[in-house]
């Protein structure tokens, strides 16, 4: 993946190149609002990740100006402020997600994927499948090798989430926001209880598990048998 | 966006009419008018008795002289009484008398009036008796006869009549001009001071609606008000001063140790990742949970100040408080479950209140968390909410140890913990932010014992049917 990053911390431009490199991603810096907003609007990237407080131009600016010019690439912010109305203000710019400083490299790789293909993919569709599990978001209904699966509404929209993510790492984070809509981080183990509850039901009694716990990110609903 | 807490006009005019005649100032110069009122119907009793009685003390003269003659016509003359009195009648015009016997027929005169009682007299027309024409009135004095029987003797007091219903009409008319000034007064008097009270009132909303540049209106007349208005101008420019100052450093704050905090974290995260020293790999992972946990205590703390210190209630919209609790109490079931508890809910259909949804979400599941985190296995949390009034009410009981009274205020303040609970997990900031939020939306919490457990009782205002709907 082609990713353009808009940061003026040098420190903080290493780390990230680091990060993303390591996921196999192909990074370019600019150190200024107005640099990145000529290298987006200049090259094709898959994805912008910008800092909002910048030099020359700020990102949120910034932002707003590449989608003045249809420029639709997906953009992730980053910032120091934490603030609810911060993070609204900068979906509303034209951000397609928001993570406040610091955070883990794992979590932006996921954010980062997520965003990625969904700039890829097709229309959403009425009836998500992954391997024998079925899912049809008209009916709300969910079936495994023909068996129907009664779903709580909460396991039902956790279960949408990852398979609309099938195949990437999904971070309790973005469950949290996503599924929840909890923009804080919860004392208790709400996302585990939830995830076990959904494994209980639609792995359990099935031949091979499609909800895999990723150590240290999150979850990742695929097919494909460990390798 | 129109505030929905406005009544419409016609309501409130008559809201405003009423709180005039509430008004201080508006019962004070209506209790002088009284009192002024009370001091002029004494002054007119007082002219009033004084004019009669003075006219009285001339008509006795003059009655004693007719009575003296008629002796003396008696003595001179050797008349009866009677002829003494028609002589007399015919003598002195203006005059009038009644001379009745001891059976009270009335033998002579040219006022009959049988029966009298001896003493003072007034006659008019109002009394029923039958006076000569032209006269008004007669004053006159009733005494025993000579030789048994009552002789009356009166004047003509057509003149005092008038004088006195001139009098009164002076004084009904003074009276009735001075009631109407004095109630025309004391409306213009409350309705101006309720206007000057109003504008500081009017102030003081919008200002805790989150305008906290906004001042009150000096008159420039250099009174009382004035001067209460300046001391009052003085004081929110303090209390601007104030929330800026601690907006600016928390924005401060924020940025300046989340800097360094965002580095370490960066580093160490690298350092982790390093294939140099695979061993190290758990103290780095050991490391970045401490990282994690003091920007979480610092996110807590920075969210409570900006709650604290925001005073705009501009994003509130109208929050469907059923689904919500209905949303939290599914989620937090399967948690509970999890932990050998059981969640109970009972929320009553069409709950709503006006507030921000990401903060009442965040308040109620940091109460659920409490519950569930502090209980033991088998415990119970219930969630419930109902409307009260223009009330809502949530309660998050559970039957676990419990708060001791005395701690019950002290929980809600920032990093107090129960010792007992030290141990356990938790930054002491939950309730704290509880309570910020609760401020914010007008609301009220107390903690309550549940015998046993602890019951935490909250009370918002209600969006009332005009609020118009969360558009999101």
């Amino acid at each position: 993946m082609n990713v353009l990053l808009v940061e003026d911390d040098p420190l903080a431009v290493d780390y990230l190149r680091a990060g993303l490199a390591a996921e196999g991603h192909e990074v370019s810096a600019a150190a200024d609002g107005r640099q990145g907003l000529l290298q987006a609007a200049s090259n094709d990237f898959d994805l912008l990740i910008v800092d909002r407080m910048l030099p020359a131009l700020d990102g949120l600016s910034m932002v707003t100006a590449l989608r003045a010019m249809r420029i639709d690439t997906p953009v992730i912010f980053l910032t120091a402020r934490g603030r609810i109305d911060d993070r609204v203000e900068g979906l509303r710019a034209g951000g397609d997600d928001y993570l406040v400083k610091p955070f883990a490299l794992a979590e932006l790789a996921a954010r980062a994927a997520a965003l990625a293909r969904r700039r890829a993919v097709i229309p959403p569709a009425t009836v998500l499948k992954v391997a024998d599990l079925e899912l049809n978001r008209l009916s709300q209904t969910a079936m495994r090798a023909q068996r129907r699966i009664p779903l709580k509404p909460r396991e039902f929209r956790l279960l949408e989430y990852l398979m609309l993510h099938a195949g990437q790492v999904v971070t309790r984070t973005m469950l949290l926001e996503q599924v929840w809509d909890f923009h804080f981080d919860p004392q208790t183990s709400l996302v585990e209880s939830h995830v076990s509850r959904l494994r209980a039901k639609i792995d359990r009694d099935f031949g091979h598990e499609l909800i895999h716990t990723v150590r240290g990110s999150g979850y990742r609903l695929c097919d494909a048998r460990p390798a | 966006m129109p505030d929905p807490h406005e009544a419409d006009p016609h309501e409130a005019r008559q809201r405003q009419g009423e709180r005039l005649f509430r008004m201080a100032s508006f019962r004070l110069a209506v209790l002088g008018m009284l009192l002024s009122s009370l001091g002029a119907i004494l002054t007119f009793a007082l002219i009033y008795g004084a004019t009669g009685q003075t006219v009285r003390a001339a008509l006795t003269a003059s009655i004693r002289d007719e009575r003296s003659e008629l002796m003396a016509d008696m003595r001179h003359d050797h008349l009866t009484l009677a002829q003494a009195v028609n002589r007399a009648i015919r003598s002195s015009p203006g005059t009038f008398f009644s001379l009745s016997g001891a059976d009270d027929r009335v033998i002579a005169g040219n006022l009959p009036v049988p029966g009298l009682s001896y003493g003072w007299q007034s006659f008019s027309r109002l009394d029923g008796i039958a006076l000569p024409a032209g006269i008004l009135a007669v004053d006159g004095m009733a005494m025993p006869a000579p030789g048994g029987g009552t002789l009356f003797i009166g004047k003509d007091a057509s003149w005092l009549a008038a004088l006195n219903s001139r009098i009164a009409y002076v004084f009904g008319a003074v009276f009735g001009a001075m009631t109407a000034l004095g109630l025309g007064a004391s409306l213009l008097i409350a309705h101006y001071s309720l206007q000057r009270v109003r504008a500081i009132s009017d102030a003081s909303r919008e200002i805790m609606a989150g305008d906290l540049s906004r001042r009150i209106k000096l008159y420039g007349r250099d009174d009382e008000l004035d001067r209460l208005t300046e001391d009052l101008n003085a004081m929110l420019g303090r209390i601007q001063l104030l929330v800026e100052n601690v907006r600016q450093v928390t924005n401060d704050v924020a940025h300046d140790l989340r800097s360094p905090l965002t580095r370490l974290r960066e580093r160490l995260e690298l350092a982790r990742a390093d294939p140099a020293h695979p061993a190290a790999a758990p103290a780095f992972e050991a490391a970045l949970a401490q990282v994690d946990e003091i920007v979480g205590i610092f996110d807590s703390l920075l969210r409570i100040a900006e709650i604290e210190a925001s005073v705009s209630r501009a994003g509130f919209v109208r929050v469907d408080l059923t689904a919500l609790l209905e949303f939290l109490a599914e989620s937090y079931e399967t948690v509970a479950d999890d932990r050998g508890q059981s969640l109970a809910a009972e929320i009553e259909a069409g709950l709503a209140m006006r507030g921000e949804r990401n903060l009442l979400v965040q308040m109620l599941t940091n109460l659920i968390e409490n519950a569930i985190r502090h209980c033991p296995p088998g415990s119970t949390i219930s969630l419930s909410g109902r409307r009260i009034g223009a009330e809502v009410e949530i309660l998050v009981a559970d039957d676990g140890p419990g708060v001791p009274e005395a701690e019950r205020e002290r929980v809600l303040r920032r990093f107090v913990r129960l010792d007992a609970s030290r141990h356990s997990p938790g930054n002491g900031l939950g309730l704290a932010l509880v309570s910020a939020v609760v401020a914010l939306h007008e609301g009220a919490i107390s903690l309550q014992d549940n015998t046993p457990g602890l019951r935490v009782h909250l009370r918002f205002p209600a969006a009332t049917d005009r609020t118009p709907p969360d558009p999101s």
